[in-house]
């Protein structure tokens, strides 16, 4: 023993490493006894994990909170967070929900356009559904006035926001819902253009303009608007559905009430619609007239620059969603105002003739939204948490604590975030320009539209004929991936006809009123046939349009 | 190998075969094997299903209804999962019609009518559903037969050498189709599928641009109850639509469109609907109604 | 020529060039040390120069934070380490020494396991590990590594075994050495240097890894350090104060062991070249 201690004194490396390695095996081996539930000595607890993206200061700590006084009234069960960065949070439910390691509860929705798709076949796959637990009344809200009522109507939105479509079933419990406004640094406008925030379009371009003269004068680059790549969109949308509304009634054939990319595209492809028209122009020229205020090469900067930006005082405005509202506040130095993207006025001699109006948030849905995964050994303990997380009066905690908007009916909303009410009065986007196959060049030639390399002239040309190229292969490729949802919906019927007919231990594998999940069913499936039917046939009639020059 | 080695190398081949086997096999009597298959096709694990389907297939003495569940869930996996294999699925179809009841082989027709067509032969398929609807007129695989033939007829076709180049269906074959489905609501007014083949009727007939049997269909599919919520209020607003747009009939946009204000506040339409609803108002007033 | 190699101007330029790469080398560390010392509002407003107040609790924040993300990545570089190299040892003292039937075959599939990159066989291994139970395990993931890492190790220490002079193992065999004693007391005193090397190399491969425990670790308490401070710079707005204490904390280990142990690593590749 002591020759060993004089060997190792030679080499204090070593000693030192032995040491560390020791003390980590200590952490490692108490940090797997508490993962199964408890530290050693006590009680074992059922362990729930809650993965999220939400890492916005006060969120942890607000849904912590819900967390503490859940485990107060249940004991013997542990919440933990596990909280992944948005931008790869996709990939890792991906693989965690393969794997069959995934936590008892998972935000659903992020992952863009892949994500979007992917969502569902999820769903269907790897996450419970709600369907038997939403018409009952939801346990935590006894004694309020929602004592009686079923779980899914306390919510703001019936609980449209946890209902998969293409699923027709419930998979996820929505816990706040989000809109975007403008943030303006309170401080910076007051000094530069007056107390009150630009009443109209017009005063707002002013308003850019001086803070422009104000940034030179003061020697310094001021930015008037911290515009990005991430919320450029967003401000594209605000206006396009303003200046775009009436082509509902040219675009929708079918009179659903939306205009599908495919109904869209046909139109653009055969020149029916041209991207010269008076009010698609207009959507541009303006988008292009207001980028102006934004960071030169503003379409590379990502959603942190911008912030970065705006809190240093270099951007006086800032386009985000209500769920920056905390952060914003809590890390910069000057008061924040928030008011709606400012949209021209009738009168507008130059836009006002093709103004609709704002776009509706009519048709908001809850958001942050949990599904419990099949993989939970305590399903039962986690329904009954994301119970209790949106019971009237938890849910309305909640969303205080981390400055968020309720989606429980009822719930009281903090002061400060009631200019993000949602806007019932407006419109929904009735163009879309992103045709299929032409989205690759849209994205490159819209950039260099905004960035004055090329006049509209040229940038609506070079997008006919990209959508001229690109659209058959496009809506080929559109039309087959939609059949994918179809023939996900013929499996769900024949999994409830096996129920309805008989067929033994289906009717204990999957839950609801087969008959009326049934009727929803194929109702949904003809709707899609339907829609399917009519873009083919808006496309050829399209097709055959620019074939035969009738135009 | 010395006896030590090989006790080792046994131990290690043990562990792997228990971890990497193990969760492949369903466990428990033949109906919680038939529970496991169908919980397996409703998540997508159709490989673990079948599994779970073959023990009651290949079981010494099934019951009837145990051995009915296990060849639908069999035929259904083969025919309905991604990268399907249509050949096994015919022959579980099959063998489900050789069981002698009327769902086994109302099931059997439906799927080899279904089958039939994705095999790319429609009118053996649609053979296979006409006879399913007259065999078995009464059942609710009937119905769905009726709705598939239909979708048979009305559907375009695709060139798979010419992407993005499609045949639409022939006037015949949508007159085949439309006929179809009247006929079959005029003798199954009460079907649970009604509403859904007043709206597939609706669609076409929007598509041929005849707005009133559109909306008499619409209507129709409205008064026998639309399950789905989604469905309904689209169906409430293409009324609507409709009528003030093609119709001109603002009695009936009215009505419609302040139902669809009444009834759907929190969707994107609400707004457009409710000035739409004020501009019928004002157009009736104006012809002094 | 050397007149002017010699001269002032050239001294100064010399140690100007030198500072200048010094300053590069520290800019880091010191844009580290600032920041980790400010709240957001201060870092929004004024970065690089030192501002009051000190914020000393985003130190024991980052403490709290990457704590736990060091004890697991020191068990699991020094676990997967000890594995790789015990089998990488035993594997070399077999190729090196003895003529093995199918031996050149085996040594060719080694090789061709060295040659493969790590993600092409991700898919394989993460089916693998689920079906073995070993996801979500830092046991699981050290067994892993190791297996990726000791095929390097071979490769280099049966070149090492090889030209060991045979008459060593001779002596050892006629004193009555077996061959687990003749590895303890002729390969690994003889080839001391290279393990050395081989373990501070295979100490750092598994510190850094990253891609493996990002698709097999969910839970936050088992994550090494690499994909903790993923986690936590990529939190949509960064408590950059924190993050970069974190940042701090988290290099010096890695800083203590080069201080450690630079002399074997020396060693270890000068021996590689003399014998190479």
């Amino acid at each position: 023993m002591k020759g060993l201690w004089t060997k190792l004194r030679r080499y204090p490396a070593l000693l030192l490493l032995m040491v560390v390695y020791v003390i980590s095996c200590g952490v490692v081996i108490t940090n797997a006894i508490r993962a199964a539930g408890g530290a050693p000595g006590e009680k074992q607890k059922k362990v729930l994990r809650f993965a999220h993206w939400q890492l916005e200061p006060g969120i942890r700590s607000a849904v912590d909170q819900v967390m503490a006084d859940y485990e107060e009234i249940h004991p013997d069960v542990e919440v933990r967070q596990i909280l992944i960065p948005e931008e790869g949070y996709f990939r890792w439910v991906n693989t965690q929900l393969i794997g069959r390691t995934a936590p008892d509860m998972i935000q659903c929705g992020s992952g863009g356009v892949v994500g979007w798709a992917l969502w569902p076949k999820f769903y269907a796959r790897y996450f419970l559904a709600l369907d038997r637990y939403v018409d009952q009344p939801n346990p935590y809200n006894k004694g309020t006035h929602f004592e009686d009522t079923s779980w899914r109507k306390t919510y703001f939105d019936e609980m449209e926001g946890g209902y998969d479509e293409s699923l027709q079933s419930y998979f996820s419990v929505p816990l706040s819902t989000f809109t975007v406004r403008l943030y303006y640094n309170k401080d910076l406008i007051e000094e530069v253009w007056g107390p009150s925030f630009p009443a109209t379009y017009l005063e707002f371009i002013e308003l850019c303009e001086e803070l422009v003269r104000y940034g030179e004068q003061a020697g310094r680059k001021l930015v008037p608007i911290a515009g990005s790549g991430y919320n450029f969109r967003q401000f594209f949308n605000a206006y396009r559905t303003a200046f775009t509304a009436d082509y509902l009634d040219r675009l929708d054939a079918d009179y659903d009430g939306t205009v599908t990319r495919v109904e869209s595209a046909g139109p653009i492809y055969s020149g029916a619609v041209e991207m010269t028209e008076p009010s698609i122009r207009a959507n541009f020229e303006l988008v292009r007239e207001l980028s102006e205020y934004f960071p030169q090469g503003y379409m590379a900067l990502d959603r942190d620059e911008a912030v970065f930006l705006f809190l240093q005082g270099h951007s006086a405005m800032i386009s985000t969603g209500s769920w920056d509202y905390k952060s914003l506040g809590v890390q910069s130095e000057f008061a924040i105002g928030v008011t709606d993207i400012p949209l021209p006025s009738k009168d507008n001699a130059r836009y006002g003739r093709y103004m609709a109006g704002p776009q509706t948030e009519a048709g908001l849905k809850g958001g942050f939204r949990m599904a419990i995964t099949k993989v939970s050994r305590n399903a039962d303990v986690a329904l009954d948490f994301l119970q209790y997380a949106s019971s009237l009066e938890r849910n309305q905690e909640l969303n205080e604590a981390m400055y968020w908007l309720p989606v429980i009916e009822g719930a009281e909303t903090r002061e400060h975030l009631k200019p993000f009410a949602p806007r019932i009065e407006g419109f929904s986007p009735s163009i879309e320009y992103e045709g299929p196959g032409a989205e690759l060049a849209y994205n490159q030639l819209l950039p260099a539209y905004m960035s004055g390399k090329i006049e509209y002239e040229e940038f609506a040309q070079q997008l006919v004929e990209a959508y001229r190229r690109e659209s058959h292969r496009g809506v080929d490729e559109y039309i087959k991936n939609n059949e994918q949802t179809l023939d996900q919906q013929m499996r769900f019927a024949a999994m409830r006809r096996a129920i309805l007919t008989g067929a033994k231990g289906a009717s204990e594998a999957i839950a609801g009123d087969s008959e009326a999940q049934y009727k929803r069913i194929i109702e949904a499936y003809v709707g899609q046939l339907g829609t399917r039917n009519n873009e083919i046939r808006v496309w050829t009639e399209n097709v055959r349009l620019l074939g035969h020059g009738e135009l | 190998m010395d006896a030590r080695t090989f006790r080792v190398v046994a131990a290690i081949l043990a562990i792997f075969v228990s971890c990497g086997c193990g969760g492949g096999t369903p466990s428990g009597g033949l109906d919680a094997a038939l529970e496991d298959g169908w919980k397996a096709f409703s998540t997508g694990d159709f490989d673990f299903a079948v599994n779970c389907f073959k023990i009651v297939e290949s079981a010494d003495a099934p019951a009837l209804e145990q051995t009915y569940s296990a060849l639908l869930g069999l035929a259904t996996c083969h025919h309905l999962r991604p990268n399907p294999d249509l050949a096994r699925a015919r022959s579980y179809y099959v063998r489900l019609a050789e069981l002698d009841t009327d769902a086994a082989r109302a099931q059997s027709l439906l799927g080899l009518g279904r089958l039939e067509m994705a095999a790319g032969k429609p009118g053996q398929g649609q053979s296979e559903l006409m006879s399913l609807m007259q065999d078995y007129p009464d059942r609710l695989e009937a119905s769905e037969a009726a709705v598939h033939l239909a979708d048979s007829l009305f559907r375009p076709h695709g060139d798979d050498a010419k992407p993005g180049e499609f045949t639409l269906a022939r006037e015949a074959a949508v007159l085949r189709g439309l006929e179809t489905l009247e006929a079959w609501l005029g003798t199954h007014p009460d079907d649970l599928l009604a509403s859904a083949m007043h709206i597939m009727l609706a669609n076409k007939y929007i598509e041929m641009s005849d707005f009133e049997k559109a909306v008499e269909h619409l209507v129709a599919a409205d008064e026998a109850g639309i399950a789905g919520v989604k469905t309904r209020s689209v169906t409430l607003w293409r009324i609507a639509r409709i009528a003030q747009k093609e119709l001109k009939d603002y009695e009936l946009a009215e009505t419609y469109y302040a139902r669809y204000v009444a009834e759907f506040e929190r969707t994107v339409l609400f707004y457009r609907a409710a000035k739409s609803l004020e501009r019928v108002q004002a157009l009736r007033a104006g012809q002094g109604v | 020529m050397s007149r002017i190699s010699e001269g002032p101007v050239a001294r100064v330029l010399k140690h100007g060039y030198l500072w200048v790469m010094l300053a590069l080398v520290f800019m880091p560390f010191y844009v580290m040390l600032v920041i980790s010392f400010k709240d957001n509002a201060q870092f929004y407003n004024r970065p690089w120069v030192p501002t009051l107040p000190l914020h000393w609790e985003n130190w024991s924040e980052a403490w709290n934070t990457v704590g736990v993300y060091i004890a697991n990545s020191i068990f699991l570089a020094v676990t997967a380490t000890l594995i790789a190299l015990a089998a990488a040892i035993l594997a070399a003292y077999v190729f090196g020494r003895y003529r093995v039937p199918f031996g050149q075959l085996f040594w060719l599939g080694l090789i061709i396991l060295m040659l493969m990159p790590g993600v092409a066989n991700l898919i394989p291994l993460f089916n693998l590990m689920r079906n073995l139970n070993l996801l979500n395990s830092l046991v699981g993931l050290a067994i892993v590594t190791a297996a990726g890492g000791q095929v390097f190790c071979l490769y280099v220490l049966r070149n090492f075994i090889e030209d060991m002079p045979k008459e060593f193992f001779e002596c050892a065999r006629i004193d009555g050495a077996s061959h687990l004693q003749q590895v303890i007391h002729v390969v690994i005193p003889q080839c001391g240097g290279i393990i050395s090397a081989l373990a501070i190399m295979s100490f750092v491969g598994a510190w850094n890894s990253f891609i493996l425990p990002l698709i097999t670790i969910r839970d936050p308490e088992l994550l090494p350090l690499a994909v903790g401070l993923y986690r936590l710079q990529g939190a949509y707005v960064k408590q950059w104060g924190p993050l970069m204490a974190a940042y701090f904390i988290s290099a010096v280990p890695l800083v203590i062991l080069f201080a450690f142990t630079m002399r074997f690593f020396i060693r270890g590749i000068s021996e590689g070249a003399i014998k190479g």
